[in-house]
């Protein structure tokens, strides 16, 4: 009998063990969750585009205007990159080795050149000097292939208010646009609905004005059976008569 | 302008490795990083590349990685530094300044690497006691004469100072 009752005890502790454990990792999945939510990544954030504000600006610089970007790469090999160079739009990705939101951008920008909305972008990353950063954090946060450039002074040129911030240029365009964005997913929205724009903006130009219009009437006419130069669509003297 | 990348990081278009400098015009991509090549002794000696279009990463020495894709329009510029026993000897003749190039010196013949269409111009000097290659790489060997002229531009901006 005394043994059945110590089974008894050790498998309510045992139970009350499993539910202090259970408990325990519950709390730290709400608290994983949490700071998920924080930094814009939570599992029901489907509209990644809400937190993003990267808009051109109406004194849109010309890109030969726009300043190159100079310092030293975080091995401390002096570099001047200049973001209209090439037949690539630049991505330049303003990053800190301090704040958390970074993190995701230097996992994600480690290729020289990736592709967003079908299209290649050269891409920049761009931390403040080495007498601002630390250059060794910054060496261990590059990723793969990625251009790390640490320049005070492209902070100061492109007037970056904080990290991350993004600028978008064109070698044909200039600046396209810049922002914020605290999640990759609403950065690789933004470029992807960039393109987008440009390629309706460019198709629309090509197209004469009124055309829409006058592409209508003439299939309207020919499904009455009026070619667009049929002399019954041209007025003659005496067709109406005023009197 | 700084003799050192540490001493005025970040805050100027003036680039300095090792008594390397130049000031960098617009429209012009510059790096300056130790040679890929390591000498008997451990040295590295610092090896200078600029371009009029986008300089990757990874580049060789003499612009591997950069010439496959140097547009007509474009330039390539290496300056690839040489020990002391090139110093002063018959390749390596004494001049004043950084040389310059002229459009009669390129030749498709001059290139590393054969690219169709381009051209190349290699000079070897010794200045401020240091000996040096200049290899200049054009998108086109039809248009020396205003690639050599754009090469020139960036050329006379180089600065090379008495080794450390």
């Amino acid at each position: 009998m005394t043994a059945v009752y110590a089974i008894v005890i050790v498998l309510a502790l045992v139970v009350i063990l499993m539910a202090m454990l259970i408990a325990g990792l519950l709390r730290s999945h709400a608290e994983i969750l949490r700071k998920l939510e924080a930094l814009g990544m939570g599992a029901d954030d489907h509209d990644h585009r809400g937190s993003l504000s990267i808009t051109a600006k109406p004194d849109r610089k010309p890109p030969s205007s726009l300043p190159g970007i100079s310092g030293v790469d975080p091995d401390g090999q002096p570099v001047t990159l200049s973001p209209t160079l090439g037949s690539h739009s630049a991505l330049i990705a303003f990053l800190s080795t301090s704040c958390s939101s970074c993190t995701v951008f230097w996992e994600n920008l480690d290729q020289p050149e990736m592709v967003f909305g079908g299209r290649t972008h050269r891409v920049i990353v761009a931390t403040m000097g080495p007498n601002d950063e630390s250059p060794t954090r910054a060496a261990s946060l590059r990723r793969g292939k990625a251009d790390v450039v640490m320049s005070t002074q492209a902070w100061e040129d492109y007037e970056v208010p904080g990290a991350p911030y993004f600028v978008v240029a064109d070698p044909a365009d200039g600046i396209l646009g810049e922002g914020s964005a605290d999640t990759f997913q609403a950065l690789v929205g933004f470029l992807e609905d960039s393109l987008n724009d440009r390629r309706w903006d460019e198709a629309t130009a090509a197209r004469p004005p009124g055309g829409d219009r006058e592409d209508r009437i003439d299939r309207e006419l020919r499904a009455a059976g009026l070619e667009p130069n049929d002399e019954r669509l041209h007025h003659k003297a005496g067709d109406f008569n005023d009197a | 302008m700084p003799t050192d990348p540490l001493s005025s990081p970040g805050t100027s278009s003036s680039l300095a490795l090792r008594g390397l400098s130049v000031d960098v015009p617009d429209g012009w991509e510059v790096r300056i990083r130790q040679s890929n090549d390591q000498e008997a002794d451990g040295l590295r000696f610092p090896v200078l590349h600029a371009s009029t279009q986008p300089l990757p990463t990874e580049r060789a020495d003499y612009g591997g990685g950069v010439v496959e894709r140097l547009g007509r329009d474009s330039v390539f510029i290496s300056l690839v530094e040489f020990g002391p026993e090139a110093v002063g000897s018959n390749l390596y003749p004494p001049v004043e300044e950084v040389p310059r190039v002229e459009p009669s010196k390129f030749h498709p013949f001059q290139l590393q690497r054969r690219i169709p269409g381009q051209a190349g111009s290699q000079t070897f000097f010794t200045l401020a006691g240091r000996a040096f290659c200049l290899y200049v790489v054009i998108g086109s060997f039809a248009r020396r004469a205003g690639l050599a002229s754009l090469a020139n531009e960036l050329l006379a901006r180089v600065k090379i100072d008495p080794g450390p």
